[in-house]
């Protein structure tokens, strides 16, 4: 791998730290999605930061940002666009929505009609858009970072289950430390500092490090380790629908992009152990009625699983 | 928590001292030494067993993990989690775990889960899975574990309370097709300019292409013909829909199994109209439940609301007080203009009846609610069309 | 499923040894060796292999003829006999159960099959093989108890998971056992349970055996229902004919002396000559008893017949069962307890000869007999006479002529000239000549192998004068005819002599093979050499009276190399074996009231008294305080306030190491629970010596751990230790590198190589303690 990726990879790292504080780790994982060209979901209560991450993240790269705010009343063409009749030309001009972006930040995505939530979701796995009958290509990079409230509060659409696997890896923010929230306070003396972020990376250099991604080794062992997890959310009897297969790749595309960021050429069981739950835990679906989409409950059953499942070595 | 111990011999324990009796008979008639070595050497287990099987259970620490909710006829699973905090095994552990449904006075149910070996500082867990058929509040009873590793002769139990209580929530069943369409005429977001029940329609928002289920009247035919495509018009939509529900649960003082078994299918059928209402967002749900005690739910609707209105409808209780009346009263006189109330109920009412609803008759500003709210009942042939009860997955 | 295997190996192990037990009982070796053939066959054909399968019907038609064949057996027996054929009916039906297909059921018949043959092999039994069959027996009966009761509980909680956890009633509840079965931390750490069980049951069972009471006086002796031995005791002596005598290392009798007012135990020096019977009439070859004036007396003398009880030794005596009435005593025999010898024996004095009078010889014979015999530790060599005797002429006769030619004409010559220089009236001097012939003149040859004599001539005649060599029957009756010959009265004892004295056990042990016969010489009174009787003066008075018999014995002592006891191993095994068949027949066999009370209530009611004595008594106390406050004053000293911190140091760092240790040997039980499924194990070499030696030093890697995780655990774990901490890092950098040999597939460079090897030596050095030298 060039050192040159590398030393970017680590500058990204770097500036979003600088004012997502105490988050080290949610920061990983959004370049772990960025880098394997796939999306990320964030849930959390209000006000630990969601947004914030979104946006450090969008403005690290030097790219199209779109924030779209999800509210009940949003409809899917305010984000995909739509046809405007043009009554010079006389026909219909389609006008493109904030979608086209390398960036988009969907705040808040549950609080939407699941009418609109699809038309987001059909844009993310496609990474294209169909209006009037005419395909539109979304640029390349395409990230979609999407936040969320917990579903346990009122007002809001819960995502289908069946839609959640778009996103490559669903994580929570949290409270932070008691010193990074000191931090926090101080760092917000004069104006928001996310504002004050400069790119250091362009999409031309994201394009390459995705493509340097799928370059990653993965041993064979890794796959069976992999598999096995897989197969162990199958069997498990907590878990009415498993892991699917494009859950199993989700993961590989997943651990080869930790293993990039942490500049090694090759995959280690601790890269598949340590995404495991943010990329395994929303693509499944637990027996029960209503405790089922509880995340805590979802991510627990996948944390034994990891600690039932053999480590190759 | 408070740890009992309980120590008993078994059958087969019992039979074991029968033999040493024997031998130790024999050997003292006869007196014939070997017979008493034989007679020792057959004592010598029975007295380390004794305390073998108590130290079996020593340092075990039992936890039980409940699934949050749990609905009626639903298969759950609890998993039983047996700590052994001291430095030897434990083997041949059996835990029982039961639960007893309030009120009810039947018997506990539960089962048996057996731990074949947990090792020293380590834990191991076991599952259970069942099925409970009658919604209501379970609170488990100590858990009991119990051994008699090494030989099964003697067997000792451990009581461990771990109070913790398991809310099942009643059956949601399924509603008629007829029964949504009902329903869903009044939310369509592409709803024509219709005043209906004093809503007002929202503004024009633009047009977009013709999607299948798409009302036929909204199409914008100008539009269609010169694009050669379907196209309707959209509106942005500011009305909310919102539903009432009114569950009344009365039975007679001396209740028959009829009557119970009226009672649940009330509250099920109401589980289905909250699960119904409160699948899709961006409603008003209210849910007063009278019964022996008065609960009720507003919310809009979303899951957490739902899961209020199952947990509240898993605890109702019948009663053979008639508080509808007054209920009713507070409730019409809170409702909003454009609300669907539906009264559910074990039994008929006629809500103009002076006599049996004064309340209603004195108030003239909510007598025009009197004639809009629809009740049903399970004896109402309509409930059979409308309504199917759920069946265990 | 493996509980299920080891249940069937169990199962068999204890049918096997059960049935084995009863056929060494009553001696039927066909069925220990059809048992042993059954529960193999069983164990292969049967429950592994499952082929032979004996179902339901075929069972019961052959448990009934059985039945049908064991009642009409036993109706033609005695009762004692009748409890043996039902034991080996309980043998046979168990050889068809064992053949059976295993259910629960089939194991519990099985298990009471067997443990009715132990109970009946006990009743019959009483041999020292007994003891370590029922140790074994302990052995297996727990480990099948034990897994049998797993195998219960697995059973009953596994019909649920047959049921696919679908429960089908209304409120029903399924439950699935915890995932894991018996893997090998279990099975090993149940194994040892069980073992721990079966020695704390040994103990137990001692404890038991030990306390119970033994009720009644009597009793308490082991009947045998099987056939008594015979024991080659004989009171007769038959020469000439040919054989080989063989050396028969079977147990006759064990002998323990007491100083009689002290009940000190006590060692004699030399041999011991325990004696049996006389016999005084010589033809032929063969001695008989002769035509002795019969003469008994019930019971022995009272010790009151001597003047004084100086010197005097009792002796505890255990006879096996015999098939002669006689009873083995040093001589001569007196008792303090008058009447309860009058029960047990009588008494012949002219012959020196006890029987007892209990015709039974089927049981274990103890009794206690006071005699004068011994001079400072040593037995006498003379015995006084406590009678007249009348019969001189028995004991001075000779065999008659034959055909003109006296049979004996060599013999009287050789005696004649040995003695010519001596007068006849020192007839000491005289007799003790002859047995130096016999035993120092280097002519005569002790040998058990036999030797063609001619026919026709006296076998003594031709021991004496051609064929100088036999063994000791030849020796004495030559010597007692040689003595008769120059006129002297003399008699050949038979009887035992010698002994292996057992240092453990402090008694003497007779084996056949100690079967002796020597000589007596009778000296009137005058011819007595008293200074001889000074260590016992109770003998005197009748030694002057009466005259004595002077003990002789011609067979030369090298010949008994048994009672030599070599200083080597096996001599050392050899006796701690007999110490403990000593023990087994007299504390577990012959446990009795009276030994009860001699060998446990007593002492224990005697350690008891003096405890409390020492405790309610006030000086010791006093005494104790007065050394204490001595202690706690040295204690304020600046010296001793020192050593008592250096105490306190000491038992925290052993307190710390003692936690440690426990923690680590907990963590190595933990170990890897589940091995990695179908996957390699690592090539790397580095990697495996890190893995050995984290190992060695109980850091093991569970399987859901990544080499990674592991590392750091360990690296946690060095870095609690100051010698080690430096070395916390090192764990963490060899996995990187095995990392990337191992997933990343690049093999490492030469620098990389020393470095991993530097770091692998450097953690190496670090985890050594520090006060143990390093292994390379």
């Amino acid at each position: 791998m060039s050192p040159e990726l590398q030393e970017i990879v680590a500058a990204l790292e770097e500036n979003m730290g600088r004012v997502v504080l105490g988050k080290r780790d949610v920061v990983r994982l959004c370049i772990v999605a960025l880098l394997a060209g796939e999306h990320i979901l964030l849930e959390d209560v209000p006000g630990v930061g969601k947004t914030l991450i979104g946006k450090a993240l969008a403005k690290s790269v030097d790219a199209r940002f779109a924030r779209l705010q999800f509210t009940p009343d949003l409809l899917p063409s305010d984000i995909i666009g739509s046809s405007i009749f043009n009554a010079q030309s006389n026909e219909f001009v389609y006008s493109q929505g904030p979608i086209f972006a390398n960036v988009v930040l969907a705040d808040e995505i549950n609080r939407t009609t699941p009418r609109t939530q699809s038309a987001l979701l059909e844009a993310m796995s496609d990474n294209q858009v169909s209006a009037d009958g005419h395909t539109y290509p979304l640029p390349k990079p395409f990230l979609v970072i999407a936040t969320q409230n917990p579903f346990e509060f009122e007002g809001t659409y819960p995502l289908p289950e069946s839609q959640l696997d778009r996103f490559l890896l669903r994580t929570s923010v949290g409270y932070p430390e008691r010193e990074d929230e000191l931090r926090v306070l101080t760092s917000h003396r004069r104006g928001e500092p996310v504002e004050e972020l400069r790119p250091v990376i362009d999409t031309a250099q994201v394009n390459r490090m995705q493509e340097a991604v799928r370059a990653i080794t993965v041993d064979d062992s890794i796959h069976e380790y992999l598999l096995d997890l897989v197969e162990a959310t199958r069997r498990c009897d907590e878990l009415q629908v498993g892991v699917s297969t494009r859950g199993a790749l989700a993961l590989y595309r997943a651990a080869q992009s930790l293993a990039f960021i942490e500049g090694r050429e090759f995959v280690i069981p601790d890269d598949v152990k340590r995404l495991a739950v943010p990329v395994l835990a929303h693509r499944v679906i637990a027996k029960g009625f209503l405790h089922g989409n509880s995340r805590d409950h979802l991510e627990n059953i996948i944390q034994r699983l990891l600690g039932e499942v053999a480590v190759p070595q | 928590m408070r740890r009992l111990h309980h120590m008993s011999i078994s059958r087969e324990g019992l039979i074991y001292l029968a033999v040493m009796g024997v031998i130790l008979t024999a050997a003292i008639i006869r007196q014939i030494n070997l017979l008493m070595l034989l007679y020792g050497v057959l004592a010598g287990p029975l007295l380390i067993s004794w305390s073998l099987v108590r130290r079996t259970l020593k340092g075990l620490d039992v936890a039980r993990k409940l699934p949050k909710t749990v609905m009626a006829g639903e298969r759950f699973c609890v998993e039983l989690v047996v700590t052994n905090a001291k430095r030897r095994s434990s083997f041949a552990v059996t835990a029982r775990d039961e639960m007893l449904r309030r009120e009810s006075g039947a018997k506990p149910i539960g089962t048996e889960v057996y731990f074949p070996y947990v090792p020293p500082k380590e834990s191991r867990a076991a599952t259970y899975v069942g099925v409970l058929e009658d919604r209501g509040a379970y609170d488990f009873q100590p858990i009991k574990i119990s051994t008699r590793f090494p030989l099964g002769l003697l067997r000792t139990m451990l009581r461990i309370e771990k109070p913790q209580r398991l809310l099942v929530l009643p059956r949601v069943g399924k509603l008629a097709p007829q029964w949504q369409r009902l329903w869903k005429a009044d939310e369509d977001a592409v709803g024509g300019p219709r005043r209906r029940g004093g809503l007002q329609e929202g503004d024009f928002y633009g047009l977009r292409e013709w999607r299948s289920g798409d009302a036929r009247s909204r199409i914008h035919w100008r539009t269609s013909a010169r694009r050669q495509a379907l196209t309707v018009r959209q509106y942005e939509r500011k009305r909310q829909l919102i539903v009432t529900l009114v569950i009344d649960l009365w039975q007679p003082e001396k209740p028959s199994a009829d009557d119970r078994r009226l009672v649940e299918e009330v509250v099920s059928m109401a589980a289905t109209v909250a699960a119904e209402v409160c699948r899709e967002g961006g409603r008003m749900f209210t849910m007063e439940i009278v019964g022996k005690t008065t609960r009720s739910v507003r919310a809009a609707s979303s899951p957490q609301a739902l899961e209020e209105s199952l947990k509240n409808l898993a605890q109702a209780e019948a009663t053979s007080n008639d508080r509808l009346g007054a209920a009713l009263e507070t409730t019409f006189a809170q409702l909003r203009a454009g609300a669907n109330v539906l009264i559910v109920g074990t039994r008929k009412l006629t809500l103009d009846d002076a006599a049996q609803f004064p309340q209603l008759a004195a108030r003239p500003d909510i007598r025009a609610w009197v004639g809009r709210a629809a009740t049903l009942t399970p004896n109402d042939p309509l409930w059979r069309q409308l309504y199917r009860r759920g069946e265990s997955p | 499923m493996r509980i299920e295997r080891s249940l069937q190996v169990c199962s068999a192990a204890l049918s096997c040894i059960g049935t084995v037990m009863l056929g060494v009982g009553e001696e039927n070796y066909t069925l220990v060796v059809v048992s042993i053939i059954v529960s193999v066959a069983s164990l292969v054909l049967c429950d592994r292999l499952r082929w032979i399968q004996i179902n339901n019907l075929v069972s019961n038609i052959a448990s009934v003829a059985v039945l049908i064949f064991a009642v009409v057996l036993a109706g033609s027996k005695e009762s004692d006999q009748r409890v043996l054929i039902m034991a080996e009916l309980m043998a046979h039906l168990q050889f068809i159960l064992q053949f059976k297909a295993k259910t629960v059921r089939n194991y519990w018949l099985l298990a009471m099959v067997s443990f009715l043959q132990t109970s009946v092999a006990a009743a019959l039994q009483t041999g020292l093989a007994f003891a370590v069959l029922l140790v074994v027996y302990l052995f297996w009966a727990l480990f099948f108890l034990g897994i049998f009761y797993l195998y219960r509980e697995q059973l009953r909680h596994s019909g649920d998971a047959a049921a696919k956890l679908k429960p089908s009633r209304r409120n029903d509840f399924v439950s699935r056992p915890a995932s894991e079965g018996m893997l090998d931390g279990a099975s090993r750490e149940f194994s040892r349970r069980m073992i721990g069980l079966a020695f704390g049951t040994l103990a137990m069972a001692t404890l038991l055996f030990v306390a119970v009471p033994r009720i009644g006086k009597t009793g308490w002796e082991p009947v045998s229902i099987v056939e008594t031995r015979t024991v080659g005791f004989s009171t007769e002596i038959k020469l000439g004919s040919g054989g080989q005598v063989i050396e028969d290392p079977e147990v006759v009798m064990q002998v323990r002396f007491f100083d009689y007012r002290t009940d000190a135990p006590l060692q004699i020096d030399g041999d011991v000559y325990m004696r049996g019977t006389a016999v005084m009439e010589y033809a032929d070859g063969n001695w008989k008893r002769g035509n002795l004036r019969p003469f008994f007396r019930n019971g022995l003398p009272p010790i009151t017949e001597l003047a004084s009880d100086q010197g005097l030794i009792r002796q505890k005596i255990a006879i096996e069962p015999l098939s002669r009435n006689v009873v083995f005593s040093c001589y001569p025999a007196f008792t303090d307890r008058v009447e309860e010898s009058r029960q047990m024996f009588f008494h012949q004095p002219l012959l020196g000869q006890i029987t007892r009078v209990e015709p039974l010889r089927t049981k274990r014979f103890e009794y206690e007999i006071v005699t004068p015999a011994f001079q400072r530790m040593r037995q006498g060599a003379i015995v006084p006479s406590f009678r007249t005797i009348y019969d001189e002429e028995e004991f001075l006769d000779m065999p008659a002529a034959r055909d003109g030619r006296d049979p004996l004409a060599g013999l009287k010559q050789t005696a004649l000239q040995l003695v010519a220089d001596i007068p006849a009236g020192n007839i000491f001097q005289r007799a003790k000549r002859l047995e130096s012939y016999f035993r120092d003149s280097g002519r005569f040859q002790y040998s058990l192998d036999p030797l063609e004599r001619p026919q026709g001539v006296d076998p003594v005649e031709d021991f004496v004068v051609d064929r100088p060599q036999g063994h000791c029957e030849y020796f004495a009756g030559g010597l007692a005819l040689m003595l008769r010959a120059v006129g002297i009265p003399s008699r050949v004892v038979l009887g035992y002599r010698g002994g292996q004295y057992n240092v453990v056990g402090g008694f003497y042990e007779f084996q056949q093979l100690h079967a002796h016969s020597w000589v007596e010489a009778y000296l009137p009174p005058s011819e007595v050499p008293l200074d001889r009787l000074m260590e016992t003066p109770g003998l005197i008075p009748p030694a002057e009276k009466y005259g004595a018999w002077l003990q002789l014995d011609g067979t030369a002592p090298t010949s008994f190399s048994t009672t030599a006891v070599a200083n080597t191993t096996w001599s050392h095994i050899q006796q701690g074996l007999d110490y403990v068949r000593f023990l087994w027949v007299n504390y577990v066999i012959g446990m009795d009231s009276a030994r009860q009370f001699e060998s446990v209530y007593g002492p224990v009611t005697a350690t008891m008294t003096e405890v409390t004595k020492r405790i309610t008594d006030r000086s010791f106390w006093n005494d104790w305080r007065r050394r204490a406050a001595g202690g706690l004053r040295a204690l304020a000293t600046p010296w001793g306030a020192l050593l008592l911190m250096l105490g306190a140091g000491l038992t925290f760092a052993l307190v710390r190491v003692m936690t440690r240790f426990r923690r680590r040997s907990t963590d190595v039980r933990k170990g890897p629970t589940k091995r990695p499924r179908r996957m390699a194990p690592p090539t790397e070499e580095f990697y495996l010596r890190l893995e050995r030696l984290l190992t060695r030093h109980s850091i093991v890697r569970t399987a859901d751990q990544t080499p990674r995780e592991w590392a750091l655990a360990a690296g946690g774990e060095l870095s609690e230790l100051a010698h080690t901490r430096s070395a916390a890092p090192l764990p963490r950098r060899i996995v990187d590198y095995y990392y990337r040999v191992r997933f990343g597939n690049r093999p490492l460079d030469a620098v990389e190589h020393s470095e991993v090897e530097q770091a692998l030596v450097t953690l190496e050095q670090a985890m050594t303690p520090p006060d143990k030298p390093q292994r390379r």
